[in-house]
């Protein structure tokens, strides 16, 4: 608190002498200037927000400045509404940002919420022509609860324990989680991502520019996650994270007229402070095989990516561009592997290696052929191919220990390879200066490893048309329509795994898919504009009776932008979507249970997605004289429902094996309760301007968050220890919050 | 709609690329000349903004047909404005103000200028889309313009003066038509940005980051105009390198695609997945385990299956991306 008092005293001090300084020099703007242009009937499209950072004015200045004091106050959930910004109250420092341009150098600096989770400084200098030179500091907060407990006592560097007596009374049968449950300590899960970029560009001469830029990515903090022991106990709680990326990229780039060369080269090395979590059992103070003391997971592996890019690009006659991008990558791990089992009570298998060796090459090439060979006809080809070919050699492992419980069957390691390779053939007619017709044919294969289908092939049709002839109408609509289709199935890796061979994974199925949209915008007068839209998307997994079966997706937006008068604005608009899916699935037990190719025990889920998002801007520039006010109104209304269906003569109501113990519990269907997530925002901003360059101003923002989520919600998360489960009491809470600002804005 | 016979792969490109290259050639043999720079002295407006001019005016060719910034400047006052943003700073070479300034991109104006004003310069705003892109690309070429040239945005006939305005910018940076980057992809893209209001989302409304932040507007070499990488796990992975791996055990499905399962304009499912789970999931496991399970109100509100409530599925499977432990087959570990 005592820094930001200090940093706003210092901007008050600082903005003295420039209002001194502004007085003298007489290059003040007048408010008139100060506005953007007059705006176009469509300026006030209500669904982008200025940055909450402060609802500041948006109109570009060389030098501006926003300080005062800030209150928050935060009804329910304060994590969620602080999740990526700090908005605590106290004094503020934002939106400052100043240019200096003379014709031979530029000096350019912002910084915003200094002294906040959520600061960002950026600084800028060119030597016109020569040199390039920026730098940014960007901190993310990432806040995610502070209603959590654990029982857990939580180190920096993985390490999870719990009091002895806790773990030995539980083991002795003297106590129980719920009778130690009340011991678990309240914590705050929150992350903070911190950016330093730094980025050079040197023009050695009119065609060369050398390009330099390091970025740094540190995050630090706790997490969220699961630690489990298997099926019967898993546990919920803050772990930390440490890690950090620092990416380097270099590159030379030849371009004239008639073309372009560059060569790049391309790092990247994440670093992992934290190799494992290792966490204590609640239940057991002593290993034995099917209850381990203490259980030990790899965390993310440090990992390194390089990358070498090649472009061209070259002119031909006729309009004709022919280019291409080569990039050659190599990313690799190789972090010494965790013991397979940290339960003493089991005999851990022999690992066939001491670290991952884990590796991929990448092979990336575009070619694009482009070209306008008359007024009317634009040609474009693009061939892409990509290969991540996995070089980790498979590893075996002669007995999977599960959750360090129990030893489990062997595993062998599937590494992965993807190829794809897409050729993309367009077309544009264009019989009016404004307006085009376009058709476009893609033909995409896979070549993939170790999944149901070796080879995929997609083929997809569209056609398209663009006008923006008229000044009273415009439209946008296309229509896709795309077949996939697989080969060289392999469904016995299905069987492998106990799984339906009738399943088809959807990320890969043969899918039949239509999509098309339509934009329109109509502005009778030039004041007054509509807009509607109309978005339909339908994937058809006709061949998969497993899996996901049928997805759509449709919405419709409506919207309209007025401007009575220079300066009154108005936005307004609706956007409805609906997305779809049928999927199916069986209850079984592994074969040869005869339940395995029963129909009867078939199920489906139905799933409907509803949102409706309502955005609208009000702006008053100078309406009322030296005065402006800037309204804003977000609504995100979304419901969701999952309901099961069963298929026909079902015999799963009268026994289903699942459930604590896995018992039967002979019980029907009960369906699930929607989910409901309902975030309404509301702000306001005022601005009196005392000067030319000064205004006292105040900002109110509001924030409604409401849900209902049949798995995350306080009446199902009532309590921290569940019957297979300690959690830490995450659950999507309510609240409202509310911020005001007052402040000062000094411009020049 | 049918599956319909898939040609054989190397059948496919052959054909297509000749058929292609057929086009270009028959069509090429009828197109203007490259570097034809001029404007017919007695067309109209429309007709001169049809005029080609790929490459910047040569000075030295047509210096009687340039009359000067100060010439343009007596009418067109208000446009003098340009000399406070990039394309005004002469001393960078690149620039119009180096070369012939207004006359850079609107082409040499004495025939406008002997016609008093009535057509006969390049007038970007009755100019056709692609007709600006080509001249905006003369100079804009390099490495965040380097495909715009066949990108999707270019595919649908849109202009750089569709985004852009030099003369008359609303925001900050990057002279655009609107204040924000948001505002501008907003105008198409409704769905994407309505998504932004979902409860799980990336920091794109607090202003961390911005639809350019991931897209390259003006092309890229992966797909989905995205900025970085040669694949979308690449580009995810740009700033999740943690999920980068490789790993010892990998999950097939996020190998090959991490939208498969996540949404990344924004979602009202837990960590922007595109369902909830554990229904997600199971759109893909249907083995004959706990994934086959209807978790149905009593499971979850009942019997509190951890299976479903909470995390779900990844209350086990934690490293669900992927796996380094020796026994993270099924990524517990």
């Amino acid at each position: 608190m005592r820094t930001r008092t200090m940093i706003l005293i210092g901007a008050l001090l600082l903005t003295s002498a420039a209002l001194a300084s502004a007085q003298d020099t007489g290059t003040t703007p007048s408010p008139a200037n100060a506005q953007a242009t007059t705006p176009a009937p469509t300026q006030g499209a209500p669904t982008a927000k200025p940055s909450p950072d402060i609802p500041v004015t948006s109109t570009p200045r060389l030098g501006t400045i926003d300080f005062g004091f800030r209150n928050s106050s935060v009804d329910g959930d304060a994590s969620r509404y602080y999740r990526f910004k700090d908005w605590r109250e106290g004094a503020f420092l934002s939106g400052l940002r100043f240019e200096n341009v003379t014709e031979t150098t530029l000096w350019h600096a912002e910084a915003n919420n200094v002294g906040y989770r959520d600061q960002r400084y950026f600084a800028e200098f060119q030597s016109i022509g020569k040199l390039k030179v920026d730098g940014e500091w960007n901190e993310i907060p990432l806040f995610i609860s502070d209603d959590t407990k654990t029982l857990y006592t939580v180190s920096k560097t993985g390490q999870f324990t719990i009091d002895d007596n806790i773990q030995r009374g539980i083991e002795s049968g003297a106590t129980t989680i719920a009778g130690v449950i009340n011991q678990a300590l309240p914590f705050n899960a929150r992350t903070q991502r911190e950016n330093a970029l730094f980025n050079l560009t040197y023009s050695a001469t009119r065609d060369i520019d050398v390009k330099f830029a390091v970025r740094n990515s540190m995050r630090d903090g706790f997490n969220l996650q699961s630690l489990n022991f298997g099926f019967s106990n898993t546990i919920e709680s803050e772990v930390p994270l440490n890690d950090r990326t620092t990416d380097v990229k270099a590159a030379i780039e030849f371009a004239n007229a008639k073309g372009l060369l560059s060569v790049g080269y391309d790092g990247s090395w994440y670093n992992n402070q934290i190799n494992a979590y290792r966490f204590d059992n609640p239940l057991r103070y002593t290993d034995i095989s099917g209850g381990p003391s203490v259980g030990q997971m790899s965390t993310w592996p440090s990992n390194t990516l390089q990358m070498v890019n090649l472009n061209g690009r070259y002119g031909l006659p006729g309009r004709t561009r022919a280019s291409a991008a080569i990039s050659v990558g190599n990313s690799s791990q190789n972090q010494a592997l965790l013991p397979a089992t940290v339960n003493t009570a089991l005999v851990a298998p022999v690992l066939e290696r001491s670290t991952a060796e884990a590796e991929a090459r990448t092979l990336s090439m575009v070619y694009t052929l482009n070209s306008r060979p008359t007024e009317y006809l634009w040609l474009n080809a693009k061939y892409r191919y990509y290969d991540y070919d996995t070089r980790t050699p498979s590893f075996f492992i002669s007995s999977m220990v599960v959750a360090d419980n129990t030893l489990g069957a062997a595993k062998e390691s599937e590494p992965l390879d993807i190829k794809r390779q897409t050729l993309d053939l367009d077309a544009s007619y264009t019989p009016f200066q404004f307006a085009s017709l376009n058709f476009g044919y893609t033909h995409e294969e896979g070549d993939r490893t170790f999944r149901i289908y070796e080879k995929t092939a997609d083929n997809t049709i569209r056609a398209s048309i663009d006008s923006t002839a008229n000044q009273y109408f415009t439209v946008r609509a296309v229509v896709e329509k795309s077949s996939r289709t697989g080969s060289g199935d392999d469904f016995e890796l299905l069987a492998e795994i106990g799984e339906q061979t009738a399943l088809r994974h959807f990320d890969i199925a043969n899918r039949d898919r239509t999509r098309s949209s339509v934009i329109v915008t109509v502005m009778p007068v030039a004041a007054l504009g509509f807009n509607a839209s109309l978005a339909t998307g339908h994937d058809d997994y006709s061949e998969s009776y497993f899996g996901l079966r049928d997805n759509k997706n449709n919405s419709y937006s409506l919207g309209f932008d007025l401007v009575p008068r220079d300066t009154v604005t108005l936005g307004v608009e609706y956007v409805h979507e609906k997305y779809t899916a049928v999927q199916w699935s069986r209850t079984s037990n592994p074969l040869p249970s005869p339940s395995f190719n029963d129909p009867s025990r078939d199920w489906g889920i139905d799933s409907n997605d509803k949102v409706d998002t309502v955005t609208a801007n009000l702006d008053f520039v100078k309406t009322i004289p030296k005065t402006d006010i800037r309204l804003g109104f977000d609504l995100s209304d979304g419901k969701s429902t999952y309901v099961y269906n069963l298929g026909p003569n079902s015999t799963i109501p009268t026994g289903v094996n699942y459930g604590p113990g896995n018992v039967f519990n002979p019980i029907p269907v009960v369906q699930l309760a929607p989910n409901k997530t309902r975030l309404t925002t509301g702000r306001a901003d005022v601005q009196y301007f005392v000067r030319a360059n000064v205004a006292l101003g105040a900002g109110y923002w509001y924030e409604e968050y409401r849900s209902q989520d049949f798995s995350l919600n306080g009446t199902t998360i009532n309590q921290l220890n569940l019957p297979s489960a300690i959690l830490s009491g995450y659950y999507y809470r309510p609240y409202t919050g509310q911020t005001v600002w007052l402040r000062m804005s000094y411009l020049w | 709609m049918g599956h319909f016979k898939t040609p054989g792969p190397r059948v496919t490109l052959i054909g297509a690329v000749l058929m292609w290259l057929g086009v270009v050639i028959v069509a090429g043999a009828h197109a203007p000349a490259r570097q034809d720079n001029s404007i017919a002295p007695n067309k109209a407006v429309a007709s001169a903004s049809k005029s080609t001019s790929p490459a910047p005016a040569d000075p030295k060719a047509n210096a009687g047909e340039y009359v000067g910034e100060e010439k343009c400047l007596e009418c067109h006052e208000d446009q003098k404005g340009y000399h406070e943003t990039p394309h005004g700073r002469a001393k960078n070479l690149r620039t119009p103000a180096a070369k012939n300034t207004c006359e850079t991109c609107h082409g040499p104006g004495k025939a406008h200028v002997d016609a008093d004003g009535d057509g006969h310069i390049k007038d970007f705003t009755k100019m056709a889309p692609r007709q600006v892109g080509e001249t905006c690309t003369t100079c804009h070429a390099r490495s965040e313009h380097n495909n715009w040239a066949g990108s999707k945005h270019d595919s649908r006939n849109m202009s750089c003066t569709t985004c852009h305005s030099v003369h008359e910018s609303k925001s900050l940076d990057a002279q655009l038509k609107k204040v924000t980057v948001t505002e501008t992809c907003v105008q198409c893209h409704k769905r994407e940005v309505a998504k932004v209001h979902r409860s799980s989302h990336m920091p794109v409304r607090e202003g961390k980051l911005e639809c350019t932040t991931c897209h390259n507007p003006h092309g890229s070499q992966n797909v989905k105009m995205l900025r970085e990488g040669n694949s979308i796990n690449e580009a995810c992975a740009t700033c999740h390198a943690e999920k980068r791996g490789p790993f010892l055990w990998e999950h097939a499905a996020g190998r090959e695609n991490c939208v498969s399962c996540h949404d990344p304009h924004g979602s009202n499912n837990e960590r922007m997945l595109v369902a909830k789970l554990p229904m997600l999931c199971q759109r893909c496991h249907i083995a004959s385990r706990h994934p086959a399970t209807i978790y149905e109100n009593t499971q979850i509100n009942v019997n509190k299956s951890n299976r479903a409530v909470g995390r779900s599925c990844v209350n086990c499977h934690a490293m669900i991306h992927g796996s380094n432990h020796p026994s993270g087959a099924v990524f517990f570990r």
